[in-house]
């Protein structure tokens, strides 16, 4: 069900760009979305979709690249991605810093004046 | 055109969590998001907790719950200031929500906020609301399986209570299965395990919460 409060969110920072640009139609949107974030990439384009109607991105490509979540570890340095399992593939140290796979961030708008 | 847009979609929520930390460390209120399925006993938990410590500290709770008062309800009943939010079908708590909630409360003469959010092991984990501590309440009658369907969840969290080990015997429930789980998770995460039949399995996550609170309150150790 957050798809929906994503989607919501999406459109509040659409059309905030798309009034600083100038935009009267929206044609592409591309999302980077961290695996972590547990969102259902179908039901975020179904959302999109509903959301998009009557709007300046109605019709619009909803592109999402997802993004394998990747750590650095806090001990030796080592960065790698996780599989199953949240310790240093290199020492095996528990602390870690995530340096992506939890984000949620427009990447790109592409539309037309 | 190409836009190059690089916004985080979730920002007026990280900002508004924000804003309620700031305000809450200004206070020294200790808050603590307790994050788990319906059912898994966070009401129950809360009670419990609340028999224990409120004449030593001032607690109060905001109950996220998509209908009824009924945990509300539960909880006014150890007269402590109880805060509704229901949230009519919305799975989770978030930032803009909570904050309201915590207007409603007189903030200088508290020293814990339990926040009980919406039954969900998914939603919640990821709306950051301004709390000190992510607590994931899990039980076992959910099965042991649950850390690895909902990693988010014990990432996030900062400490696990597990729930209703009394019932072991009854299920299928593995607690190696479990723990090992949650380490590969997050291999430093405290786990309690805990039953709300027997007070004395309580007495590390009482212990961990005082702690807390004094750490953050200031409060001197009560004698």
């Amino acid at each position: 069900m957050h798809e929906l409060t994503i989607i919501t969110n999406i459109f509040s920072i659409i059309d905030e760009i798309a009034e600083e640009n100038q935009l009267t139609k929206i044609t592409r949107v591309t999302l980077k979305i961290g695996e972590l974030r547990h969102v259902y990439p179908e039901m975020l384009q179904n959302a999109f979709e509903i959301v998009s109607k009557d709007t300046k991105a109605e019709n619009a490509v909803l592109h999402i690249k997802p993004i394998r979540v990747k750590m650095r570890c806090k001990h030796c340095g080592h960065e790698f991605f996780v599989n199953n399992s949240y310790c240093c593939k290199k020492c095996g140290d528990y602390r870690l810093k995530i340096i992506e796979g939890d984000e949620i961030i427009i990447e790109t708008l592409e539309g037309d004046r | 055109m190409e836009i190059k847009v690089m916004k985080k979609v979730m920002q007026a929520n990280i900002e508004k969590a924000t804003e309620i930390r700031d305000l809450l460390n200004r206070k020294n209120i200790l808050m603590v998001n307790l994050i788990g399925s319906p059912g898994a006993g966070k009401t129950l938990l809360i009670e419990k907790t609340l028999v224990r410590l409120k004449e030593k500290y001032n607690i109060a709770t905001i109950e996220g719950d998509i209908a009824s008062n009924k945990d509300a309800l539960r909880l006014q009943k150890y007269r402590i200031p109880v805060v509704l939010i229901n949230t009519y079908g919305s799975c989770h708590l978030d930032s803009a929500t909570v904050e309201k909630a915590i207007l409603e409360l007189d903030l200088d003469s508290l020293d814990l906020i339990f926040v009980e959010n919406v039954g969900n092991l998914v939603c919640p984990a990821e709306f950051d609301i301004g709390e000190d501590i992510k607590v994931a309440v899990a039980s076992t009658a959910e099965g042991d399986d649950k850390p690895e369907k909902y990693p988010l969840l014990f990432r996030e969290a900062g400490l696990v209570l597990l729930n209703k080990v009394d019932l072991i015997p009854y299920t299928n429930f593995d607690i190696k299965i479990f723990n090992s789980s949650v380490r590969k998770l997050n291999g430093l995460l405290p786990i309690y395990e805990v039953s709300c039949v027997d007070e004395n399995s309580l007495e590390g996550w009482i212990d961990w919460l005082e702690e807390s609170i004094r750490n953050k309150t200031g409060i001197a150790v009560p004698i």
